[in-house]
């Protein structure tokens, strides 16, 4: 049979399902009865895109989320305990901090993209010698005082701190 | 039957399209689950700050285990605590021999090896002078020559009298004393590494107090990344090595000195003069499988100077190293030439075998 020779004797609606028992020209030899429409190209592409938002979102959430580049905190810890925050990200006004530890007085600055243990009581002063320390996992530590000032890359989406940080992964000094 | 037809070729395509994300996004999502912990743990121990981070799934028993080991470790060498090993070996000094653990006696052993290696520029008796000096408590300062050279009579590793059989160590004259200041943490890196390898771990990053050792890679299959203090801004870099497999260790008087009248005295002593060492060279890092010679060696090439460091490189090859001149010249070891990347592009680098 020619499908091309006359016109049907019935009008059928475009989109209607039509039990026909023979293949006809569009139809896949694959899967019978099926022939390919826009609307199944709407449905593939819409698929398709599902599948690579969720590729897209594993892989955002596997990297600890992102919103550009993250925003750079000064942190101080006494014997493991978190005593002061900082934000030091551009722009960031300057603040300082002071504590007395076991060895004495100490005082913290923090600024725009930098901080340091600006004054300590303690005998080496290997602290005060530092200075400035400015990129993520940096830090300027005094032993006696069992204080770590240290620089942490924070991710703006969940706050924590992100594992997208400095050129390096660790400092040998 | 129409709708049976579509239903399947839709779930097929679902299939397809599930196999195709899964395929591209699978390392992704299983470098989770295979590589399953991360572990970081901070702490106070040997006189300085510690960091180690451990990838694996054992990696939170391996760190803790590690931590142990350091401060047992701390607890056998500290010349600072009087029931250590060596505070018992100085205590005994012109009286006693005195014995030790297996694990203490070889470290010491290997020390008098450096020393011999390096013709006495390493020499764990330099105690005393350490002392007059001020660098054993912190009240530093400048002795005068009458108590340097009083000091001086009791510097010279060959006096040390070491029993293999009875694992003995023997201090012959009072006022002598030993202080592993120099090889401690290179010892307690190769220590921690041993500690955490015995865990079901694949990946680690050590930092004692500046002394770095790398086994394994990262989670993203890179190596690690491992920055060179700079020594003259130390906030900066000279450069950075991208390597696995070895330790990383620095030594430069940048992070320990005081100033008086005008004159910065540093930490590093030459054992010769009975004072802190006048070096061409602001900073030496040695990369070597080997923690405990990384640690030797940095101090000695440090006191040697350029030229004679560089010619110690040239006939001891198993490790190479980076130097930082006093004018800012870089001097790396050929075989790093891959794997080290200077900061800045406009440095004076010498390439040396």
């Amino acid at each position: 049979m020619d499908p091309s020779a006359e016109p049907r004797p019935e009008i059928l609606p475009v989109t209607s399902a039509v039990p026909d028992m023979e293949p006809r020209r569009g139809h896949s030899r694959f899967v019978p009865g099926f022939r390919f429409r826009f609307a199944d190209l709407i449905i593939l592409v819409l698929i398709l895109a599902l599948a690579g938002a969720l590729y897209y979102g594993i892989s955002v959430t596997a990297a600890g989320g992102t919103s550009g580049t993250p925003r750079l905190e000064a942190v101080l810890t006494v014997s493991g305990e978190e005593v002061w925050r900082a934000d030091i990200s551009d722009g960031a006004a300057s603040q300082s901090y002071q504590l007395t530890g076991v060895d004495g007085h100490m005082t913290v600055r923090a600024e725009a993209g930098r901080a340091s243990i600006s004054y300590s009581d303690c005998q080496d002063q290997i602290c005060v010698l530092t200075g400035w320390i400015s990129e993520a996992g940096q830090t300027a530590v005094c032993l006696p005082n069992r204080c770590v000032l240290k620089i942490e890359a924070v991710s703006e989406n969940t706050g924590t701190e992100s594992s997208a940080t400095a050129a390096f992964d660790v400092v040998s000094k | 039957m129409k709708i049976n037809a579509r239903i399947r070729f839709v779930v097929l395509m679902m299939v397809g399209a599930a196999l195709l994300s899964g395929c591209t996004g699978s390392s992704l999502i299983s470098s989770g689950t295979t590589d399953s912990g991360t572990a970081t743990t901070d702490f106070f121990a040997m006189n300085t700050y510690m960091t180690i981070t451990v990838n694996g799934s054992d990696a939170k028993a391996a760190a803790a285990a590690a931590v142990e080991a350091v401060n047992e470790l701390e607890q056998s060498l500290s010349r600072n605590i009087t029931s250590s090993e060596i505070s018992a070996i100085n205590a005994k000094a012109g009286v006693s021999p005195v014995t030790v653990s297996g694990e203490t006696y070889g470290l010491i052993k290997s020390a008098v090896e450096y020393s011999v290696l390096t013709d006495g520029v390493f020499d764990i008796t330099i105690a005393p002078v350490m002392d007059i000096w001020g660098f054993s408590d912190g009240y530093y300062r400048v002795p005068a020559q009458s108590e340097i050279d009083a000091a001086l009579t009791h510097v010279d590793y060959r006096e040390i009298v070491l029993d293999d059989a009875g694992l003995s160590v023997y201090l012959p004259e009072a006022g002598m004393a030993i202080d592993l200041g120099g090889i401690a943490k290179g010892y307690a890196s190769d220590v921690v590494q041993k500690v955490i390898k015995s865990y079901d771990v694949s990946s680690a990053m050590i930092s004692l107090g500046g002394n770095v050792a790398v086994f394994g890679t990262k989670a993203d299959g890179s190596l690690f990344r491992t920055a060179i203090s700079d020594p003259q801004n130390p906030d900066q870099y000279i450069g950075i090595l991208k390597a696995t497999d070895v330790s990383v260790i620095t030594s430069g008087g940048y992070e320990r000195y005081f100033t008086e009248g005008g004159v910065t005295y540093i930490h590093i002593m030459d054992p010769a003069a009975g004072s802190p060492v006048n070096s061409d060279l602001l900073s030496v890092t040695i990369i070597t499988p080997d923690g405990t010679e990384g640690d030797a060696l940095s101090t000695a090439l440090f006191v040697m100077g350029r030229d004679k460091a560089v010619e110690y490189g040239r006939t001891h090859t198993d490790f190479s190293f980076v130097l930082v001149t006093e004018t800012g010249e870089l001097v790396v070891s050929s075989a790093l030439k891959d794997t080290f990347t200077p900061t800045d592009s406009s440095a004076v680098v010498t390439y040396v075998d």
